[in-house]
């Protein structure tokens, strides 16, 4: 793998043509000196810095076009009615819903020119968690449960969480790509449901009337008593499901475990600085899931999340009141929560060994729907990445004028998923062994 | 002529070795660019290849490297010479035209070139939309599209004639220009070259006068290796319409249908992992072949020894088990086989007085008479008819309510008729008229296009996924675009009426309409596989042509297929696994099995019951768990593999434990849930999203799609912590209802109590320290119903209970 070096681009226009060559130039001489395998183990090793991945799951596509790749220069019909400000970030602008993110643009960076294959919300769904499309498939693990089966089974807490209601699903049907994929159901993610007063539900983990840690532990001692050994069977699905079995049980029965659900304790101050809204509390919640050492959580703004409506609404999929819902509620929400959580990392001094990504399944329509909305943009969408080692404050890749395609090298969910893979430490020959993210890439101008 | 001549007196005046031998034993290259691969073998035909020393007398004539790849250097003629342990073997290669420079082929060199690095495959520039902007058709399959993609697009900087080392075509691959394919080859590599002169040369793309007209993989037809010298080398040759032949070994592209038992080289070495056997996929241009290879290892204190056996299937499996050294385990006991004949048949557990009634049964055939009564009773006909629920996807959102109640007592009667298969496959193919009154038509109505009525017949009856061949050719298949469209014209002309009724619809067969090629244009005449156009007569209904054509012998799917499926439902895993995805590429573990499960098929009038009867009875079903000579087995059936009861035999064991049912919506009680008729009986609630259903979470299908593999029969955290601490179980575990509760309040010893629990959760007495276990934790308790919740926790906890044995 190729390091750039202090190859950078401070400005917001991304990887030009001119660096690109520049780039390109430098690379020969640095391949011809035959770069030895070790180097390559050496480099992932080095890269390996993130004990734990947040993603920010934002379901339906966020607009890209009114929050951080703003076109104040683009025609009537594409604009959009919010001003834009500064950032921290020389050259880079965001709307004006976001002035708490833009405050802070120094400590991450901004990916412009995502792109993906698919246009509706399960496909592309699938694209942006697992880096593939479900058909012809098998449906690919998530990102998720790579990073999970990579570190293994822990000993309470699950590896690979899904904070928020349910699956993200549309209408029809789910996200296929939610969990483990080819690795196996085992690999799925733990859900986790979190109110806006920062009540966490786990509906299994509810103890049931007359059930307790402790009469769960007495079973499990009777168990033992109750072993006739003459009749266990062996094989490795018996021994699976013992695993299995044995981490569902720490889950329920260990201290550690409830303490990383209970927000309580946490300061008022720090509780109400990520806003009292479900997807603020999801992501106090995922910080502290990532200090108890859970290698992958996943904070989803689906349909469930920041409902108004009793029985979910659309997310971020916004065809009808965008901008009203954009700046009255979303990016609001957003903007703090986001802000909090940054805050929080560096105050915890996680954010070295803790990396936040943010992102959707595609963007919106750079131009204005007949509805005054916006509809599914599949070619160009953004993603914000912090913390672990990623170099911050930057712009990375450019839009068009009108913020319909990407104009530089365009970024695709494959290579989020390797980069953060690589980051976990799951280097190209382990995802080579366990078959997944063939053909990815990094995402260079990160690291 | 007369050089052949010389060639032939030169190699018999040679001393050469009969032991060692060469091949080919001479050679012609024309050209630069050619490659020869030489294989050898020693006295007992192994590969050798890679142990000889190879080496060129004539280096400025002929160059050998150590994998045996010759390539030439000048014009003349090169002795090569093989040795090994002191014994040698010449070849001789003769090398013409090395001036005359003959352009490189678009079609036969660059294309396969792309396709053997990896670019145009399914995952980088072959996928649908390609992949970074640069789409390039799967494998080569569209060399026009492929012209256009290499040599127009991106405004022609892919290709850059006048200085070619500097299209992004070539620095992409060697990573001079950052690649998020990573590096493909390198400026040495013969790839390389090809690629660069072919650019050089300003890409001709005209058509080759000399098509292609197929390629021989040596060595041929399947092998057998065996560790520590489990490898081969494979040389591929193409032959083209005027008759001459050209080594493309070095433009072949191979792979292996699994390489944790083999792997297999960018250049056709294989090299063995385990044992097992292998197919190696080896692709030339849209020519392909499937080598199969079985490694074998002897194992230290092996010997065989000899099973009785029952019938033919044990003769076969015991065969297998030889060759790759395996031990068929011990005859289970009779409880063992008790408990697994009932959970394989009708799907529940035995009662404790149908238990008691066959342990103290004498008679010698007493496994077979109990075979014979459960394939007589109703549960055997609800459980499997369940199963073809799965498999013909009846859900109450697809068909609604009353036709998923008339479609599942069709499928009922069929089972408990053992009605044939053939006259079954024919009822649902060929299915007219209302289907309130002919439930069989529903089929067309789960499948409501032609292309999913097609894909769903070629998955249920011919076993195999048809579906990658709509977009392009199939890559690893003999599955073409126009196949898929051939058959897809079989199916075309199902014409679909409402009714008033919502839940009714009239299938009838239309007499036009015709599937039309989308890459051609071109009307798509009716076509099966293994016999071409399908015969239809006039006026006749496509699908009863087709029908005609599934049962009859030319088909050699139908029947395979359908004893596959019956054998993985009973041992877990199927001769064929995935068990419905029959290929070339994906051989069965067993085929001479397979093939005799087939022929007993047929010979049966296609009789379900009497292969499902075979099977059962088979010593090979009977067999125990694994032990110190098979457990890493997994595919020979040495022993019987556990496997954990599926969702629904789950609720219904659990049920019958406690004595407390679950009662399900729009069934008459008493319905267990092995019998249930469609996994949606109760209307979707939106509500009650996210709350948590036992059998869901225990992978109860869908039946979204025709695949069996939608029903998990995996692992999950949910699914521990549901019996942890799950309100299905708890609920009736907590409940003064339940048997052990009854019991104790009827004054029934504890001891009795227990023996009960243990009997009918997992068809055996408590072991006295069990049994001691359980009655101090008892006599301790404060609250003795508490006490005895836990205890029957504990059972139905046990490996024993969760799993199939």
């Amino acid at each position: 793998m190729i390091d750039f070096g202090s190859f950078r681009t401070a400005s917001c226009t991304g990887t030009n043509r001119r660096s690109f060559l520049r780039t390109a130039a430098a690379v020969p001489a640095f391949a011809a000196a035959g770069l030895p395998a070790m180097a390559d183990i050496e480099a992932a090793r080095k890269r390996a810095k993130a004990k734990s991945v947040i993603l920010l799951w934002l379901w339906g596509g966020p607009s890209h076009v009114d929050m951080v790749d703003p076109k104040p220069d683009a025609p009537d019909d594409f604009r959009g009615p919010f001003g834009t400000i500064a950032t921290k970030t020389p050259g880079m602008q965001f709307t004006e819903l976001l002035p708490r993110m833009a405050a802070r643009s120094d400590r991450y960076s901004v990916i412009r020119s995502m792109q993906t294959t698919n246009g509706g919300h399960p496909g592309a769904g699938t694209v942006g968690v697992t880096g593939f499309e479900e058909s012809p498939g098998p449906v690919q693990p998530n990102f998720g449960a790579i990073v999970a089966r990579h570190r293994g089974q822990q000993e309470a807490l699950p590896p690979f969480f899904y904070v928020g209601r349910g699956i993200p699903r549309d209408l029809p049907r789910r996200i296929e790509g939610y969990g483990g994929g080819t690795l196996g159901k085992a690999w799925d993610p733990f859900l986790v449901h979190c109110s806006e007063r920062g009540e966490v539900s786990i509906p299994t983990l509810k103890m049931l009337p007359r059930m307790s840690p402790n009469r769960i532990r007495d079973r499990r001692a009777l168990m033992k008593q109750m072993d006739a050994e003459r009749y266990r069977l062996d094989a490795s699905e018996v021994d699976r499901w013992g695993q299995t079995f044995q981490s569902a049980y720490g889950l329920l029965t260990s201290d550690e475990a409830r303490e990383a659900f209970d927000l309580t304790s946490e300061s008022r101050k720090t509780r109400s600085s990520y806003g009292n809204t479900t997807f603020g509390q999801g992501c106090l919640l995922a910080r502290r899931l990532a200090q108890a050492g859970v290698p992958y959580i996943q904070v989803n703004w689906s349909e469930y999340v920041e409902t108004f409506t009793p029985n979910g609404d659309f997310g971020w999929d916004t065809h009808i009141y965008n901008f009203e819902l954009l700046q009255d509620r979303h990016c609001p929400i957003f903007d703090r929560a986001y802000s909090a959580l940054l805050d929080d990392l560096y105050d915890q001094g996680m954010m070295d060994d803790t990396l936040l990504v943010a992102m959707g399944e595609f963007g919106r329509t750079p131009r204005i729907s007949n509805r005054a909305s916006r509809e599914h943009w599949q070619h160009c969408y953004f993603s914000i990445w912090a913390g672990a080692g990623i170099e911050p404050g930057r712009c990375i890749g450019e839009s068009d004028a009108r913020g319909e395609y990407p104009v530089s090298r365009p970024i695709t969910p494959l290579m989020a998923g390797t980069t953060i893979a690589e980051l976990c430490g799951v280097g190209a020959q382990e995802r080579a062994q366990m078959k997944v993210l063939d053909g990815g890439s990094l995402i260079d101008e990160l690291l | 002529m007369a050089r052949f001549l010389i060639f032939v007196l030169l190699a018999a005046a040679l001393p050469c070795s009969a032991d060692l031998k060469v091949l080919p034993e001479q050679a012609v290259l024309h050209g630069a660019r050619e490659q020869i691969q030489l294989i050898a073998r020693n006295q007992s035909k192994q590969d050798v290849t890679r142990d000889v020393d190879w080496e060129s007398a004539n280096p400025d004539i002929a160059i050998v490297d150590k994998t045996g790849a010759v390539r030439p250097a000048g014009n003349g003629t090169a002795t090569i010479t093989a040795t090994l342990n002191n014994e040698t073997t010449t070849v001789q290669v003769e090398v013409r035209n090395m001036g005359v420079t003959r352009p490189v082929s678009f079609d036969h060199e660059t294309l396969p070139i792309l396709s053997k690095s990896g670019c145009s495959g399914g995952s980088c520039h072959g996928a649908p939309h390609g992949k970074a902007g640069f789409r390039l058709s799967l494998f080569g399959g569209d060399p026009v599209f492929d012209r256009a993609a290499l040599v127009r697009e991106a405004r022609g900087r892919r290709v850059s004639p006048l200085n070619a080392a500097n299209s992004l075509l070539l620095k992409k691959p060697t990573m001079e220009v950052p690649h998020m394919g990573g590096r493909r080859f390198t400026t040495e590599d013969q790839t390389y070259r090809i690629l660069h002169d072919w650019i050089a040369e300003g890409c001709r793309v005209d058509r080759p006068e000399n098509a292609c007209t197929g390629i021989t993989v040596f060595p041929s037809g399947n092998q057998l290796v065996r560790f520590p010298h489990a490898q081969t080398q494979f040389r591929v040759v193409a032959r083209f319409a005027d008759g001459s032949e050209k080594d493309v070994t070095h433009l072949a592209k191979f792979e292996s249908s699994d390489p944790s038992v083999m792997s297999v080289s960018r250049n056709g070495f294989a090299e063995g992992e385990s044992r097992g056997d292998v197919a190696i996929i080896v692709r030339y241009l849209e020519y392909f072949q499937t080598p199969l290879i079985t490694c074998v290892r002897d194992v230290d204190d092996y010997n065989w020894k000899p099973v009785a056996a029952v019938n033919y299937v044990d003769r076969n499996v015991h065969q297998k088990l030889q060759q790759m050294q395996f031990q068929q385990s011990d005859l289970c006991s009779d409880e063992v086989f008790l408990r697994r004949v009932y959970l394989d048949v009708i799907g529940v557990l035995p009662t404790p007085e149908e238990r008691s009634r066959f342990l103290e049964e004498q008679r010698d055939d007493k496994r077979a008479a109990l075979i014979e009564a459960l394939l007589k009773r109703p549960e055997y006909a609800r459980f499997w008819a369940q199963k073809w629920g799965d498999l013909l996807r009846i859900s109450r959102r697809q068909i609604g309510l009353t036709s998923v109640f008339k479609y599942s007592a069709w499928l009922r009667a069929a089972v408990a008729e053992n009605r044939p298969y053939d006259v079954m496959a024919r009822q649902l193919l060929t299915a007219g008229g209302s289907t309130i009154r002919n439930p069989a038509g529903n089929f067309y109505r789960t499948s409501a296009d032609t292309n999913d009525a097609m894909e769903t017949s070629a998955q249920l009856f011919l076993g195999t996924r048809i579906q990658c061949a709509k977009c392009h050719n199939h890559p690893f298949e003999r599955w073409t675009q126009s196949n898929y469209y051939g058959l897809a014209a079989v199916f075309h002309r199902v014409g679909r009426k409402k009714t008033v009724n919502k839940e009714e619809a009239v299938i009838f067969a239309s007499t036009s309409g015709e599937v039309t090629h989308p890459a051609t244009g071109q009307t798509a005449a009716p076509w099966v596989p293994a016999s071409g156009l399908l015969d239809v007569q006039d006026g006749q209904d496509r699908r009863v042509a087709f029908a005609d054509w599934l049962t009859s012998p030319r088909n050699p799917w139908f029947a395979r297929v359908e004893v596959n499926r019956i054998w993985a439902q009973v041992m877990g895993v199927g001769i064929v696994e995935p068990f419905d995805d029959f290929r070339d590429s994906n051989p069965p573990s067993n085929p001479a099995l397979l093939d005799a499960l087939a022929a007993d098929f047929r010979a049966s009038g296609y009789d379900r019951n009497h292969i499902l009867r075979t099977i059962l009875n088979s010593r090979t079903y009977q067999s125990a768990s694994a032990n110190r000579f098979n457990r890493s087995d997994s595919r020979y059936f040495s022993h019987y593999r556990p496997r954990r009861l599926s969702a629904e035999q789950l609720v219904d064991a659990l049920s019958e434990v406690t004595g407390l049912p679950e009662s399900f919506t729009a069934v008459p009680a008493g319905t267990k849930a092995t019998w249930l008729p469609a996994p949606d009986l109760k209307p979707h609630n939106r509500a009650e999203l996210g709350s948590v259903d036992f059998l869901k979470v225990f992978g109860q299908p869908e039946r979204q799609s025709v695949c069996e593999c939608e029903r998990g029969d995996e692992t999950s955290l949910g699914q521990a912590l549901q019996l942890l601490n799950g309100k299905f179980l708890h609920d009736r575990l907590s409940s003064d209802r339940s048997r052990f509760r009854q019991l104790h309040k009827q004054g029934t010893e504890p001891a009795e109590i227990l023996r009960d629990l243990y009997v009918r959760a997992i068809s055996r007495e408590p072991t006295p320290e069990e049994m001691k276990a359980a009655i101090s934790y008892f006599a301790t308790a404060e609250d003795k119903h508490t006490a005895l919740e836990d205890i029957c926790w504990v059972i139905v906890n046990k490996d024993e209970f969760l799993f199939q044995h």
